[in-house]
């Protein structure tokens, strides 16, 4: 059975219409802008490092693993940073188009990204609760506890 | 003066400068290597700014709608809030408790990386070659120090929540 399935899918595969659309989508897929796509996904991994610098330095959140928290808030913001990129190349392809409004330019996009990758808690709160549950399940896999990420610290009579 | 060697211990616990403990005179001008790279990252775009008048940065950044003069006066803040903790470091070590030269430092740090990263993205149009990969590259560099830094003020603050008083 598993020789004849192998040979169908060869055969599948040398089917010239099929290996055609593989070139063309290779060549399409060349001729992106894999700089400008890079540079963006930066930017949001910079919004989410932005989040991690401002947990750090305040001295009411006290924070025990800063690599996890880092991980944390870059996983959210690249994710976070994606759906925004996606957003915003949707809106610049059809706004001309359907209405009369403005492209957005490389700059404004470069804010928007920054402002998607830091992800404030009221906006995308979903994905931050499940970064949070992968979070502590690979922390107590790895580590055999609890994450000790702390987000108010436990002030006591000062 | 110092004539005992009580004296001689007093004066070497408040000045830490001394290379009694050499670990920590290592440790403090390793620091400041950390220090004097993020000035320098900080240094080198203004020059190119200000007094280098057809380098490729300065047309980078003057094609954006922000004026030249903004743009100016944040590379010099960038510069100025860099070198409280970089003095601290190198002459002042007992001042080294203090915790706002290193916060204004470290989000001076984060702001340089975003504006590398929008030097990269305005470059990236212009027929520059990899320049774009340059900047984007020391804002890379910028974000891992502007992490240190955020890091070492974290740091104090579980030391300080720690040893205070029940």
């Amino acid at each position: 059975m598993r020789r004849a399935e192998v040979l169908v899918f060869l055969w599948l595969a040398c089917w010239t219409a099929l290996a055609h659309a593989n070139t063309t989508l290779v060549d399409d897929l060349v001729a992106y802008d894999f700089a400008s796509l890079a540079v963006s996904l930066g930017a949001g991994l910079f919004g989410g490092l932005g989040r991690t610098l401002i947990a750090l330095l305040r001295r009411a959140t006290l924070v025990g693993d800063t690599k996890f928290l880092l991980l944390r808030d870059l996983g959210v913001s690249a994710v976070c940073g994606a759906i925004v990129y996606v957003v915003i190349q949707g809106y610049n392809e059809t706004a001309s188009t359907w209405w009369d409004f403005p492209r957005i330019g490389k700059d404004t996009r470069l804010l928007l990204l920054l402002a998607a990758g830091y992800a404030p808690n009221w906006a995308f709160a979903a994905i931050r609760r499940g970064a949070d549950g992968v979070v502590q399940r690979a922390h107590k896999a790895i580590r055999g506890t609890d994450a000790p990420i702390s987000e108010v610290a436990p002030l006591g009579e000062k | 003066m110092i004539h005992t060697l009580a004296q001689f211990r007093e004066y070497a616990q408040n000045a830490p400068s001394l290379p009694l403990d050499q670990n920590r005179a290592e440790v403090r001008m390793y620091a400041a290597v950390t220090a004097i790279l993020l000035v320098l990252l900080m240094v080198e775009p203004t020059v190119y700014l200000l007094s280098v008048p057809e380098s490729v940065y300065a047309r980078t950044m003057t094609i954006s709608r922000v004026s030249f003069h903004v743009i100016a006066a944040i590379h010099l803040a960038l510069v100025l809030a860099a070198l409280p903790h970089l003095t601290d470091l190198m002459w002042r070590p007992h001042r080294l408790g203090q915790l706002w030269p290193r916060a204004v430092a470290c989000v001076a740090a984060f702001f340089a990386a975003c504006m590398w990263l929008y030097a990269a993205t305005m470059a990236y149009p212009l027929d520059y070659g990899l320049a774009w990969l340059a900047y984007f590259v020391r804002a890379v560099v910028l974000g891992g120090i502007a992490f240190i830094l955020g890091w070492s003020v974290n740091a104090q603050h579980l030391r300080e929540a720690a040893d205070a008083p029940r």
